[in-house]
């Protein structure tokens, strides 16, 4: 599915200039002033949402538990499936294995898959199965089948996402409060079996646990993830269905939850499981199509952003996710060039030297710790707590195995992202055409 | 509720940002205040090296292997020096005390060099002078980088030259244009050899040559 839609000129114009300022921070800041003044911003930003979020915690721990519904409504399942005949199975089982007193219907909208899903989807019993003519996108196929459910519930889920038991009897609870529009899971990667999914698994669990329930308790949460997320029915009448042509659908449509002041709250007690990509490469092209659907999510609903209707998302939550998206990737992105400048000087001057003669001379002053690495440090050192307390929440204990992803994911990950996100932005600045496709498996 | 918990983040914020800029602040006065105690050391001893031709002279020999000997040990804790600012001037934050810890090294520097050049006369020393001018900014990496590296290796057991490092047209650090000037200095990366300019890298062998280190 090729992403149709494009910013119009004055949503490119803006782009344009936080493209302009992330440049000017990359490459030319320290003409202007010291790169200090860069480093205490950034540190200072990060560690003020840190504090937040953690003091936020601890005024609110009871967020994010399971919730028994007083009342158990029907509930449809909508399944959008493309060239999904590995997992598919299994998403349908695991579906049929929830534990709810009330019917769960399952509807499966075949995207034309041309890898025989088609054909393994109509042998299945118990399903209602739509097949789409061509091939539409997720946000057709779901949408396709959206307008045909007759329950006040609904469950909009990956085709390679699998859920526990009691994630119904653990989440529904939560739509008592009637100005509850979605509520959204813990979303864990199904198999830990590659050292990029170990990483994947922490950082899961830190974002689709605490933060996101953090977030949601502050009425900021702005995803309804596309493995696993239910709805208010009448939700799709009042703002409308998914965005088809959208890279990132599920952040869109929680965007406009959020234009009509709609809840979105987080359940880390209900797990869903779902299918990451394996592979460097495979995360690589997923979090490039996240960044540039966030980016180009974010300047469609720049009227969000300092809206008073919703202060925390509008004046927190929002410029952070800006700041960080810029600020800090700038700032990570000069360190990597700084870095690898030394490391070329460094080099350069090792094998110079050597050929003209000398021995390799290592000069370890140039390895001296410098005293902005003090700031670093602390952030890191608050960091290391707000994992910590995160996986506590979801009642995950760290073991061994667990050390070297966790290392790679404090300290070089976010070198790995800023380049996805860096490169993100250049795409959709410049208009490369982008395309949704499975990456996992 | 979110009022409250916004302004405790704000204030926690700025307290640790102020604690570790107070930690960095005590950190690089201390080196700083090392650096200078240590510049203060060598420039006192410049001075007695200059102070030593107003005395007897008439046994050279006992006065010239004083001279050498003291000309020795504080160039080497110059060049001692010069590593640790170059490495503190690189990663702290107080860089205007750093600038003016380096113009006292500078000056220093300088001094030293013109003591040598006067020994050098005054007793017959059989040992060669270097004049090696960098670039403060990036310019000169690799190429300085190597002649640096050079200098600093046979400077470890060859006894026959002293080398003194000065930027290269560098505005915060004026009085080093007389040397340039003098020695008609066009780029940085160029070497003096007792007078002789050597405006590329040499190669190590060719150095060890020219300072008679073989």
């Amino acid at each position: 599915m090729t992403q149709s839609l494009k910013l119009n000129a004055k949503d490119k114009g803006l782009l344009f200039l936080v493209l302009a300022l992330f440049i000017f921070l990359v490459f030319s800041a320290s003409f202007f002033f010291p790169d200090i003044y860069l480093i205490i911003a950034f540190n200072a930003i990060f560690l003020f949402s840190l504090f937040f979020y953690l003091m936020l915690f601890l005024h609110k721990q009871d967020l994010g538990k399971a919730r028994k519904p007083k009342h158990f409504p029907s509930v449809t399942v909508v399944i959008p499936v493309f060239n999904s005949k590995n997992t598919i199975v299994q998403c349908i089982d695991s579906i049929k294995k929830i534990n709810y007193p009330k019917k769960v219907s399952i509807v499966a909208v075949d995207d034309a898959s041309t890898d025989g899903s088609r054909e393994l989807l109509e042998k299945i019993n118990g399903i209602e199965l739509i097949k789409l003519p061509k091939n539409s996108g997720k946000a057709a196929a779901l949408n396709s089948a959206l307008q045909k459910v007759k329950t006040d519930f609904v469950v909009c889920i990956d085709s390679d996402s699998y859920p526990e038991e009691n994630v119904l009897m653990k989440s529904m609870g939560y739509f008592e409060d009637e100005k509850v529009a979605a509520v959204t899971c813990l979303v864990l990667p199904d198999k830990r079996d590659t050292f990029v999914r170990k990483i994947q698994f922490l950082e899961y669990a830190i974002s689709f646990g605490l933060n996101n329930t953090l977030l949601s308790s502050i009425d900021s949460s702005y995803v309804v993830p596309g493995p696993f997320t239910i709805f208010r029915k009448s939700v799709f009448e009042k703002v409308g269905y998914y965005e088809a042509g959208n890279l990132a659908e599920d952040m869109e449509f929680g965007l406009r939850l959020k234009d009509h002041s709609l809840k979105i709250i987080n359940c880390y007690d209900a797990v869903v499981y779902t299918d990451v990509p394996h592979d460097w490469f495979g995360l690589f092209i997923q979090r490039n199509r996240w960044c540039r659907g966030g980016v180009f999510n974010f300047i469609r609903y720049k009227k969000l952003l300092f809206n008073k209707k919703n202060p925390d998302f509008g004046f927190f939550v929002m410029p952070f996710v800006f700041a960080s998206q810029v600020l800090i990737v700038a700032v990570l992105a000069r360190m990597l060039l700084f870095f690898v400048h030394d490391l070329f000087v460094f080099f350069s001057v090792s094998f110079n030297y050597f050929s003209l003669g000398g021995p390799v001379f290592v000069d370890l002053s140039r390895f001296a710790l410098p005293s902005s690495f003090l700031f670093f440090l602390i952030s890191y050192i608050f960091v290391g707590i707000y994992f910590w307390v995160c996986f506590k929440s979801i009642n995950y204990a760290p073991n061994r195995r667990d050390f070297f992803p966790l290392l790679i994911l404090i300290f070089i990950y976010p070198y790995f992202i800023t380049f996805t996100y860096s490169q993100g932005y250049f795409k959709e600045m410049i208009g490369v055409r982008g395309s949704w496709r499975r990456v996992s498996t | 509720m979110a009022k409250s918990v916004y302004l405790a983040a704000v204030i926690a914020t700025i307290a640790i940002i102020l604690i570790v800029l107070f930690s960095v602040k005590i950190s690089d006065d201390s080196k700083i205040s090392q650096i200078n105690e240590e510049i203060k050391q060598i420039s006192l001893e410049s001075e007695l090296q200059s102070a030593y031709e107003n005395f007897d002279v008439n046994n050279k020999a006992v006065y010239c292997t004083v001279l050498e000997q003291n000309i020795k040990s504080t160039s080497k804790r110059l060049s001692e020096l010069e590593k640790t600012l170059q490495t503190y001037k690189n990663n702290s934050f107080n860089s205007d005390e750093f600038f003016y810890a380096k113009r006292s090294y500078l000056i220093t520097s300088m001094v030293l060099f013109r003591n040598f050049e006067k020994a050098k006369t005054s007793c017959d020393l059989n040992t060669k002078t270097v004049l090696f001018f960098y670039a403060e900014d990036k310019s000169c990496e690799v190429e300085c980088g190597i002649i640096g590296s050079q200098l600093n290796e046979l400077s470890k057991n060859c006894k026959s030259f002293r080398d003194f490092h000065f930027p290269y047209n560098w505005p915060s650090y004026d009085f080093t244009r007389i040397l340039e000037v003098k020695y008609d200095i066009n780029k940085p990366g160029t070497l003096v050899i007792d007078g002789n300019i050597i405006d590329k890298a040499p190669s190590m062998d060719v150095l060890k040559r020219m300072l008679n280190c073989n």
